[in-house]
């Protein structure tokens, strides 16, 4: 279980830019975050990471806190993250960018079964990551995030500026780790097709704080209820 | 993995190898020197083009273990025997020592990269050639003369390495050796660590990767090398002095790497023999004119082949792609392997 209590994070000390959010994840659950560009998403998701100032609140993983902790630490404890846009290092080859998630975790090397969730990924393992479609770099980052074998895996827009049929692979993949290796997915997403595939509960941020919070089966039934918040 | 092609490697050794057969004393001497400072510009094609840390300082570890040799040899250390053996030995770990605490202590304050860190390297080579040059016991701005040099046992007394044959040989396997070493380090996994820190630290983080002890493992291994590099220069000559420790030296070295490629270490090291070679052939000619020459050299150099002269090269026969070197190299790269 991944938990926040009045967590706040931010770089400005003053005001930061998410505040007063409390929020559970499970394994096995997905939950979406979303909100208008500038609402506080990227800064919820790398606070929990450590990647921005921590300013207040609890995060707890599985009981444990790590609020405070270093990034690396934080990642080791088994929170993987895919980050908005490409992600992936360019000028390393398709297999070196998925080695280093393996060894930022302590092991040698991914696991072989990984490349197979996208074989044509598998086809470039020697090209450099910069030769790879964006859609392509996407999935990447993704399955470097899993080769830390991590329990929660956080994404930032996934969906953003990539072609449809990724999409839809993404989604597909994301569904299977939640169903078969359980893992706990806090989703960032603008995309609803993509939200309402695949999440059990969505968040809403305005102006960095939590507004409203329901399931997806709402969501599927009244999808108006967040298109004011998306200014959709 | 980012590797170097190894034919270039093999052709560039074995030329240096077969150079006994050919050239004078005299010559051998030269190539000798430029080896050692060979030594020097891997650790920094380590440092900068690997790890990304322009390093303004690489030369304080190369003169901290040139000064740590003489003071060894000349027995001026109390408590430890005079002897030529253990100051080589020490050497590499004094400068590594020296930059784990310096290295520790910049990395800690989060002065990891761009340019706090390299004002900060650059201030601390003046300090050092600052603390030679009013230390007595380091001889002052004079340094330290009359350091022993190597000697092994020999059926006719000791033997001591003062030839250029000799001191050739032994320069040749140390830089050699070292070279093969950081090129096996680039090609493994913890070498792609380096360089997935080098170009994005915090991205790296997340995956799990501690930015500060990768750094902190390179600056420490590159100033060992420079140190082996100092230990080296000491044994060869006999004498220490402050401008081994300072900024003009470091300045020199990244000139080297600059003209041949710090994206390799191969192509480090032919920048550093090629232009240690030429100055020595237009340098008396040119005098005072030389380091204008030399400016607008590297100004050209960086300007049209940015992935250095030799690296650019490297970069098209196989695919070394050195990443952040060069968007041109990297691209060269990219079409070779597709």
């Amino acid at each position: 279980m991944l938990a926040l209590t009045g967590f706040a994070a931010g770089w400005h000390r003053g005001v930061p830019a998410v505040q007063d959010v409390d929020l559970e994840l499970a394994e096995g659950r997905v939950l979406a975050v979303l909100g208008r560009n500038g609402a506080g998403k990227t800064t919820l998701v790398k606070g929990v990471l450590g990647l921005a100032p921590w300013r207040s609140g609890i995060v707890r993983l599985d009981g444990r806190r790590i609020d405070g902790w270093r990034p690396e630490r934080i990642a080791r404890a088994g929170i993987g993250f895919v980050p908005q846009g490409r992600g992936v290092f360019p000028g390393l080859t398709v297999e070196e960018n998925l080695r280093l998630g393996a060894l930022g975790s302590g092991r040698r090397r991914p696991e072989p079964a990984l490349l197979a969730r996208f074989p044509h990924l598998f086809e470039r393992r020697d090209r450099p990551a910069e030769a790879l479609s964006g859609g392509e770099q996407r999935q990447l980052s993704i399955l470097r995030a899993l080769a830390g074998r991590p329990r929660f895996l956080l994404l930032d827009e996934p969906s953003e500026g990539v072609q449809p049929t990724i999409v839809e692979a993404v989604a597909a993949l994301l569904l299977e780790l939640v169903e078969v290796d359980r893992l706990g997915i806090l989703l960032v997403e603008q995309d609803l097709d993509l939200v309402l595939r695949v999440a059990h509960e969505c968040l809403v941020l305005e102006d960095g704080r939590p507004v409203d919070w329901f399931s997806a089966a709402e969501l599927a039934a009244r999808p108006q209820r967040v298109e004011h918040y998306l200014g959709l | 993995m980012s590797r170097e092609p190894p034919l270039p490697a093999l052709v560039f050794w074995a030329v240096l190898g077969l150079a006994p057969l050919v050239a004078p004393g005299w010559l051998l001497a030269q190539l000798a020197q430029h080896l050692g400072y060979g030594l020097l510009a891997l650790s920094l094609a380590w440092v900068w083009g690997q790890a990304g840390l322009l390093s303004f300082c690489q030369a304080l570890f190369f003169g901290s273990g040139a000064y740590l040799f003489a003071l060894l040899a000349l027995g001026r250390i109390p408590g430890l025997p005079d002897s030529p053996w253990l100051g080589l030995l020490c050497a590499p770990l004094f400068s590594a020592l020296l930059a784990f605490l310096l290295g520790l202590a910049l990395l800690s304050a989060r002065i990891g990269s761009g340019a706090a860190w390299a004002v900060m390297t650059l201030v601390l080579g003046v300090i050092a050639e600052r603390v030679a040059v009013t230390s007595p016991w380091l001889g002052g701005s004079n340094g330290l003369v009359g350091v022993p040099p190597l000697a092994v046992p020999w059926p006719s007394g000791t033997f001591e390495l003062v030839d250029p044959l000799p001191l050739y040989l032994l320069l040749f396997a140390a830089t050699a050796l070292v070279h093969l070493a950081l090129a096996r380090h680039i090609a493994s996994p913890a070498g792609a660590l380096v360089r997935a820190v080098r170009d994005d630290a915090l991205r790296a983080a997340h995956l799990g990767i501690d930015p500060l002890r990768l750094r902190l493992f390179v600056f420490t291994g590159a100033a060992a090398i420079a140190g082996l590099g100092g230990g080296l220069f000491a044994a060869q000559f006999g004498f220490v002095a402050p401008p081994l420790l300072g900024l003009g030296l470091s300045t020199e070295a990244l000139v080297w790497v600059a003209v041949g490629g710090r994206g390799s270490p191969l192509a480090a090291l032919v920048g550093t023999l090629v232009v240690k070679g030429v100055e020595e052939l237009l340098g008396r000619w040119l005098e005072a004119w030389w380091p204008l020459a030399m400016g607008l050299v590297v100004v050209a150099v960086v300007l049209a082949f940015p992935a250095g002269l030799v690296g650019g090269l490297l970069a098209r026969r196989g695919r070394p792609v050195p990443a952040d070197v060069a968007g041109g190299a990297r691209r060269a790269a990219v079409r070779t392997s597709s």
